[in-house]
C-alpha cells in the first residue's frame, strides 16, 4: 500500500509541479507586462480554481489506464489500487487547495498593487458570505470549497478514465457522443417539446440548491462536492474491481 | 506445501475456450518449460495466475495462499510478460527503482551488473528501448526481483544468438545461486531444452502433459529406415506420425524406447523435446 500512495503522489507531483511551473510563468509575464506598460493599464486574473480543476479532472482521466498497468505488473491488487488512488487523491486536492489560496493571497497582497485583480472563483460567487466572514474563516471556508471541488473532480475524472479503459470501441464512441449530445441537445428539446422546460427549471432549482447559489451560503456546496466525490469513487471501485488487463493501444 | 497450486482454472474468451479445467502444480525451485503453440493458453495461464485476467472458474493458490486479490500472494510472484505495461517515459533505472519499492528483495546491484553485462543503457527511456532490448530490460527486472517464482512468458523474444547464450548462463548462474521456481513459456524448445527439468504441454486451452523431461522423452522415439519395413514394424504401436522422405520413412512413436529385438534395416532414434512436442501438438 505505502509503496503505491508513493507512486500516485509521485505521478500527480510532477503534473502539479507542470501546471503551477506554468501558472506562475503566466502571472510574472502578465505582471510584466503591467508593470512595463501604460500606469493607467489595469487587469483582472480571477477563478483560478478553474484551471486548477481542469487540471485535476485531467489528471484523473489520464492517471488510470498507465497506473493501473504498472501497478499490475508489480503484483499490487486492484483494492490496493483504489485505496491508494483515494488517499493520494486527498493530499493531492489538500495540496492544490492550499496552494491556490496561498498563491492567490500573495498575488492580491503584491502584485494586486499594480493594477491586476485577483479574485478567487468562490469569492466571487459567495460574495455576500464572504464579505460577512473574516479573513481566517474566509480562508478556511474558501479552502474546503476548493478541496471538496476537487475531490469531486478527481473522482469524475477518474470514473472516466476507467470508463474509457473498460469500454470497447463502440462503448467509447457512444459515451464521447452520449456525454454531449445528451444533456445538450437532447435533453433540451425533449425539454422543450414535451415538458413546457419544466426539466430545465427543475434542474436548475436542484443545482442551486444543492450548491448553496440560491442562499448564497457555501456550505451546502461543500457537502454536496464532497457527497459527489465519495459517490464517484464508490462507483470507480464497482469499474476497477473488475478491470483486467487488455492490449496496450 | 509450497508452490503455485492451479486448480480447475477455465477461461473462455467470446466462444473461444481458451483454458478448459486445467489443473497443475509449480514446485518450489524447479524450472519449467510451459509449452504450447500459438494461441495455446500459455499466457492466459500465466496471466490469470498474476491476476492480469480473472478466471471462469477454478482456483491458485500461491504458497497456501489464494492468489485473488491478495498482495502478499502475488508479491511472491514476478511475470515478465510479453507484452510491455510501463509507463512509455519512464527509464530503465527508475524503473528498477519502482520495482524495488514494490519487491522489497529486488537487487539492485545485481540489476545494474546484468543491464552492463547485456549493455543496456539504464539511462534510455523504456519507449526507446529495441524489442530485444526490452526484452532484456525485463527478463532483467524479472530476474533481480528476487521472488520465489519467476514467470517468464517468451524471454527471448528479438534476442540475438549471443544475448540469449548470455540469457541461458544466468539464468543457469542465479537458480544455482538462489533457488527459485522459474517457468519459461517459449517457442524456441530446443535451446531452452537443457534448463528446463519439468515439461507442461498446453494445447487448446488442456494440458497435454505434466512430466519432467526426462520421462517425457523416455515415452517415444524414432525408428526410421525402408518404408515397407517401417510400415510393418509400426502396425499396433501409437504412432505421432509419419515422415517419408524418397523410399525412407521415420515413424514417431509414443512408447517406451526399444532398442533390442528392432528388425535389421531398421534404426531407432532418440526424440529430442523439440520434436516429440511437434508430434504431440500437430495430432
Amino acid at each position: 500500500m505505502k509503496a503505491a500512495i508513493k507512486y500516485q503522489i509521485n505521478y500527480i507531483k510532477n503534473m502539479l509541479l507542470g501546471y503551477y511551473g506554468v501558472f506562475l510563468l503566466v502571472i510574472v509575464f502578465i505582471s510584466s507586462l503591467m508593470t512595463v506598460g501604460s500606469s493607467n493599464s489595469s487587469g483582472s486574473f480571477s477563478g483560478m480554481e478553474f484551471t486548477s480543476s481542469i487540471v485535476i479532472l485531467v489528471a484523473g482521466i489520464t492517471g488510470f489506464k498507465e497506473n493501473f498497468l504498472f501497478f499490475i505488473q508489480n503484483g499490487v491488487s486492484r483494492k490496493t489500487i483504489w485505496k491508494s488512488r483515494i488517499i493520494s487523491v486527498l493530499c493531492m486536492c489538500g495540496i492544490v487547495a492550499a496552494v491556490d489560496k496561498i498563491l492567490l493571497n500573495i498575488a492580491q497582497l503584491t502584485i494586486s498593487r499594480q493594477q491586476i485583480a485577483f479574485k478567487g472563483l468562490f469569492e466571487m460567487i459567495y460574495e455576500n458570505a464572504f464579505s460577512n466572514m473574516n479573513a481566517v474563516i474566509g480562508f478556511i471556508v474558501d479552502f474546503l470549497l476548493s478541496f471538496s471541488l476537487y475531490l469531486a473532480l478527481s473522482g469524475l475524472g477518474y470514473f472516466i478514465g476507467i470508463l474509457i479503459y473498460r469500454l470497447n470501441k463502440v462503448g467509447k464512441v457512444l459515451v464521447c457522443v452520449g456525454a454531449y449530445t445528451i444533456p445538450f441537445i437532447i435533453v433540451p428539446l425533449l425539454d422543450y417539446w414535451f415538458f413546457d422546460m419544466k426539466l430545465s427549471a427543475g434542474f436548475a432549482n436542484m443545482v442551486s440548491f444543492l450548491f448553496g447559489s440560491d442562499t448564497g451560503n457555501p456550505l451546502p456546496a461543500i457537502l454536496s462536492f464532497i457527497s459527489i466525490g465519495i459517490i464517484l469513487f464508490a462507483l470507480c471501485w464497482l469499474l476497477i474491481r473488475k478491470s483486467v488487463i487488455g492490449d496496450k493501444k | 506445501m509450497n508452490g503455485i497450486a492451479i486448480k480447475n482454472i477455465s477461461k473462455n474468451f467470446g466462444n473461444i475456450n481458451a483454458l478448459d479445467n486445467v489443473t497443475i502444480t509449480f514446485e518450489e525451485n524447479k524450472i519449467y518449460g510451459l509449452l504450447g503453440r500459438n494461441g495455446a493458453g500459455k499466457s492466459t495461464l500465466l496471466n490469470i495466475i498474476t491476476n492480469r485476467i480473472f478466471s471462469d472458474s477454478g482456483s491458485i493458490m500461491i504458497n497456501n495462499q489464494p492468489a485473488r486479490e491478495n498482495d502478499q500472494a502475488l508479491r511472491k510472484v514476478y511475470l515478465m510478460s510479453e507484452k510491455d505495461f510501463y509507463p512509455e517515459s519512464m527509464k530503465v533505472k527508475d524503473a528498477f527503482k519502482w520495482t524495488k519499492e514494490f519487491y522489497p528483495d529486488f537487487d539492485m546491484e545485481y540489476a545494474v551488473s546484468l543491464s552492463e553485462k547485456f549493455t543496456l543503457n539504464i539511462k534510455s527511456k523504456i519507449e526507446s528501448l529495441s524489442t530485444g532490448y526490452t526484452t532484456i530490460f525485463k527478463v532483467i527486472t524479472a530476474l533481480a526481483s528476487n521472488v520465489p517464482y519467476i514467470l517468464l512468458d517468451e524471454p527471448i523474444l528479438g534476442l540475438d544468438a549471443n544475448h540469449r547464450d548470455l540469457l541461458y548462463k544466468i539464468i543457469i548462474e542465479k537458480y544455482s545461486q538462489f533457488p527459485c521456481t522459474i517457468v519459461m513459456s517459449t517457442h524456441l524448445i530446443e535451446e531452452i531444452a537443457p534448463l528446463i527439468e519439468d515439461v507442461i504441454i498446453i494445447k487448446e486451452g488442456k494440458v497435454i502433459s505434466n512430466d519432467s523431461k526426462e520421462e517425457l522423452l523416455s515415452k517415444g522415439y524414432t525408428v526410421s529406415g525402408p518404408a515397407s519395413l517401417i510400415e510393418k514394424y509400426i502396425e499396433g504401436k501409437n504412432v505421432l506420425s509419419v515422415h517419408t522422405i524418397g523410399g525412407l520413412k521415420t515413424a514417431y512413436v509414443l512408447e517406451p524406447p526399444v532398442r533390442v529385438n528392432l528388425p535389421e534395416g531398421l534404426e531407432a532414434g532418440v526424440m529430442d523435446l523439440q520434436t516429440l512436442f511437434i508430434q504431440l501438438t500437430n495430432i
